[in-house]
């Protein structure tokens, strides 16, 4: 091991510190925001579903949405081109 | 390690109780790795470690039933900070103040200033590169576990460490010059983590 590897390593040795104070205390508080967050999604895709399905019926009994032609030359439309 | 012995199936309340055991135990070390990994910046060490930890308690059961649970976090650790470290992107390396003299002998006032200017440019190389410095001289890994944990080559592990040294020579200055014979002299600092 050179010198400077002996140092390095005296150094981290050196750079130990005690965890944050109430670590357990804000992971149990993360934990809980992770579970409620996944709970509102949920929610929010039950919401949701029952609207969107109305929607896929009638796209599904017309036939499939008319698809606008693609301009030449592979370009977007005039009106969508960044300025 | 009396928590998560191999192939046991524990309850939740079991595997909150040894979280906690394990979080007792481990986490002043844990918490100086992800120091060190994220440059010592104390907030940012924080919190990867609370998030790492907190994805840990998830899935606990299933990091308890592989034995030791401990290189797991490390691991989940260090990858953690390495897609910080991208997503955060490099950022421009900052000269630092000179260190005047080298460390005189015995003197404990410029060993502190020459640990602290050593710490300070370790902050300043690639996440990858760091990582592999910690792994090997702050958790004493071997090139192969280290290897393990980044889920790299051996020999990767081997020139990582090499082009972080003769980076940490560069930039720490004169006080860490180069040493005959330790043949990390390779690289130019100009590395990529990939």
């Amino acid at each position: 091991m050179s010198d400077l590897e002996r140092r390095l390593r005296a150094a981290m040795i050196a750079a130990a510190e005690q965890p944050p104070a109430g670590l357990m205390q804000a992971i149990r508080r993360r934990h809980r925001r992770h579970i409620r967050r996944g709970g509102t999604a949920i929610a929010t895709a039950a919401t949701a579903a029952p609207h969107a399905a109305p929607t896929r019926q009638w796209r599904t009994r017309c036939g499939p949405a008319m698809r606008r032609a693609a301009s030449p030359q592979g370009l977007p439309p005039r009106d969508r081109r960044p300025r | 390690m009396s928590v998560g012995d191999q192939g046991d199936v524990i309850g939740a309340e079991d595997a909150a109780a040894s979280f906690e055991y394990f979080v007792d135990g481990s986490s002043a070390r844990l918490f100086t790795m992800a120091l060190l990994l994220t440059g010592r910046q104390r907030v940012e060490a924080e919190d990867l470690l609370q998030g790492v930890l907190e994805r840990a308690y998830r899935r606990w059961r299933r990091i308890c039933q592989n034995g030791d649970p401990e290189p797991y976090v490390r691991q989940m650790l260090v990858n953690a900070s390495v897609d910080r470290w991208r997503l955060l992107r490099r950022r421009p390396e900052e000269p630092l103040p000179a260190a005047g003299a080298g460390p005189a002998a015995g003197d404990q006032a410029s060993e502190i200033a020459d640990r602290d200017l050593l710490l300070r440019a370790l902050a300043l190389l690639p996440a990858g590169q760091r990582a592999v410095l910690v792994l090997r001289y702050f958790n004493d890994l071997s090139e192969a576990q280290t290897a393990a944990t980044l889920g790299c080559s051996v020999g990767s592990v081997k020139s990582q460490a090499s082009r972080a040294l003769a980076r940490l020579r560069v930039i720490a200055g004169p006080a860490a010059g180069p040493e005959p014979g330790s043949g990390a002299g390779r690289g130019d600092g100009a590395v990529r983590h990939e």
